[in-house]
């Protein structure tokens, strides 16, 4: 079994496979809800039924070949800080980080796959991927999920399908979800319009927003809401079309913010990367305002093209219980703010002022 | 402004866009922290716990002490229906079979359907099917009875007892456990 400081000298595949793709779709995720049937949910579990419960699920999870060499822990033995940092790499939900005894979390060595076992359902399995591959990481989680159904008596019902602790989940026990950056539809205020429009389709969009502005790091979140009536396939490719057509109002949205404002753009980019060069005290919600910014002058050409990647591993590194565990101590929010400063102009010393000639030539190109 | 769920101020304002319906949620920064709402990446945000009743008095309920018959509970895991208002989830499979029409009557607005379409564990899909042809069976049997036509019952039932044969492990239901 992997030991948990292994686990985090390896980057997860998904923050490093930033291709071409990812610079607008970081990431895709897909998550199953599976229960077993004849005993209680989790929650409604007592401690020795949920630690039965567990005991006997577990070697189930371990022995599959793609959990070989897999991290494998109660979540009583871990510290707060370690389920900290697991909830910061999206391997473990923030309900399963308040769990302990009885509760376990298997991961592995890619960290593309995770199953929690004993969080709101029995098990919660997970595939992650960069850039848009929805079905690539639904076809990984059907993989283990086919594995699993072999050994366990899931709870499963012909006209509700797979059984799950809240109703919300019932039928496909699916979530497919996408994490876009969306900078261009932010500044260019046309975001508004793009989410009203999704959400039109039954789909959900979540962002995290300050003082009624804009959206955290320009970050969004694009999932199912629906989980029954219709097919795991039907789900994903709504979902997938949706999320392509949002990639391409985005696309456009930056080439006409190059076009149209090149020096707006320039000068949004340029006090971004001059910020983040020399803060010596920044918090959170600053950082990924600025380093949203340097992301879509990655993209735009101003920087080189590894600077997507850079930013994508930063966002997780400056993340407060990855702060402390790279410290390897417990951190105040004013300690932190500045390891967080000293961490992002570490990374970011070898990245050349931006080049803003870039956007006018993009414009010029696009318009060929 | 005030925190939805306490008395501190509130700075983190989350906005969540489901089935076109805005709902806006303001938190103070602890119980942004609490509720997964700070997660930079949005990843984990799910649903926000139901907001808590602010006022003490609504929980106890003294206009109501006649009531004798408890509310009917899952024989598997002892839940009541009226605890998946408090929690938003129910205690166990069986509170489907139990619950059934009730749960089906909420999961209109919430789903694109009232019935599952998606795979299938394969075992269970041959159970089903299995299940299936001896309801089929059993039918046809019937059926042949009435006509007396009793060389087909006959056979039908042979058919019927090796089906069942193979059918029975997985048949077996073990009790219900004790609440
Ligand atoms: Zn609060
Ligand atoms: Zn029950």
């Amino acid at each position: 079994m992997m030991r948990f400081s292994t686990l985090m000298k390896h980057p997860a595949e998904w923050m490093t496979g930033a291709s071409d793709d990812s610079s607008i779709v970081l990431t895709s995720r897909i998550r199953l809800a599976r229960n077993i049937s004849d005993v209680p949910f989790p929650g409604w579990a007592r401690k020795p039924e949920r630690i039965e419960i567990m005991t006997r699920l577990r070697p189930a999870v371990e022995s599959l070949t793609e959990m070989r060499n897999a991290f494998s822990q109660q979540l009583s033995e871990l510290t707060s800080v370690q389920k900290q940092v697991l909830v910061e790499r999206h391997l473990i939900s923030r309900e399963q980080a308040a769990r302990n005894e009885g509760s376990a979390a298997v991961v592995n060595r890619d960290q593309t796959l995770s199953v929690m076992i004993n969080e709101e359902d029995h098990l919660r399995l997970q595939s992650i991927r960069s850039g848009l591959h929805l079905r690539e990481a639904y076809k990984l989680i059907t993989k283990i999920d086919q594995q699993l159904e072999k050994s366990l008596p899931y709870a499963f019902d012909h006209e509700l399908g797979y059984l799950t602790a809240c109703p919300t989940n019932v039928g496909t026990g699916l979530r497919a979800s996408a994490m876009l950056h969306l900078p261009g539809l932010v500044i260019s205020d046309h975001i508004g319009q793009v989410i009203q429009a999704v959400a039109k389709l039954g789909l959900a969009v979540r962002g995290i927003f300050g003082e009624g502005t804009e959206s955290l790091g320009h970050l969004f979140q694009i999932s199912n809401q629906s989980t029954l009536g219709e097919t795991e396939d039907e789900i994903i490719n709504r979902l997938e079309r949706v999320i392509c057509k949002v990639r391409d109002h985005e696309r456009n949205a930056r080439i006409k913010l190059a076009e149209d404002d090149p020096q707006m753009l320039a000068d949004k980019i340029g006090r971004a990367y001059g910020l983040l060069r020399h803060a010596y005290v920044i918090d959170s919600k600053e950082a990924l305002t600025h380093l949203s910014l340097i992301r879509l002058g990655g993209d735009m050409g101003c920087f080189p093209k590894e600077v997507i990647s850079l930013c994508d591993t930063l966002l997780m590194d400056i993340e407060p219980a990855h702060l402390q565990h790279i410290s390897d101590k417990k951190l105040t929010p004013e300690q932190r703010d500045i390891i967080r400063a000293e961490i992002i102009r570490d990374r970011l010393q070898n990245i050349p002022t931006p080049d803003i000639g870039t956007l006018d030539n993009q414009s010029k190109q696009e318009n060929d | 402004m005030q925190c939805d769920y306490c008395e501190s101020k509130a700075t983190v304002f989350f906005t969540q866009i489901i089935d076109g319906q805005t709902k806006k949620s303001s938190l103070c920064e602890q119980c942004a922290t609490e509720q997964g709402v700070t997660d930079p990446e949005g990843f984990l945000i799910g649903h926000l716990q139901p907001i808590p009743q602010k006022t003490a008095e609504v929980v106890n309920q003294p206009e109501n002490p006649v009531k004798v018959s408890a509310p009917p509970v899952c024989p598997g895991c002892g839940f009541a229906f009226d605890d998946l208002k408090k929690t938003g989830r129910l205690g166990c499979s069986e509170c489907y079979q139990f619950f059934r029409e009730d749960i089906k009557h909420n999961l209109g607005g919430m789903h694109k359907g009232i019935s599952h379409k998606g795979r299938v564990p394969k075992g269970m899909l041959e159970a089903y099917e299995k299940q299936q042809q001896i309801e089929k069976l059993h039918e046809q049997m019937t059926l042949a009875i009435q006509d007396e036509n009793y060389e087909k019952a006959a056979a039908l039932r042979d058919e019927l007892r090796q089906l069942e044969q193979a059918a029975t492990p997985d048949k077996q239901e073990s009790p219900a456990q004790e609440a």
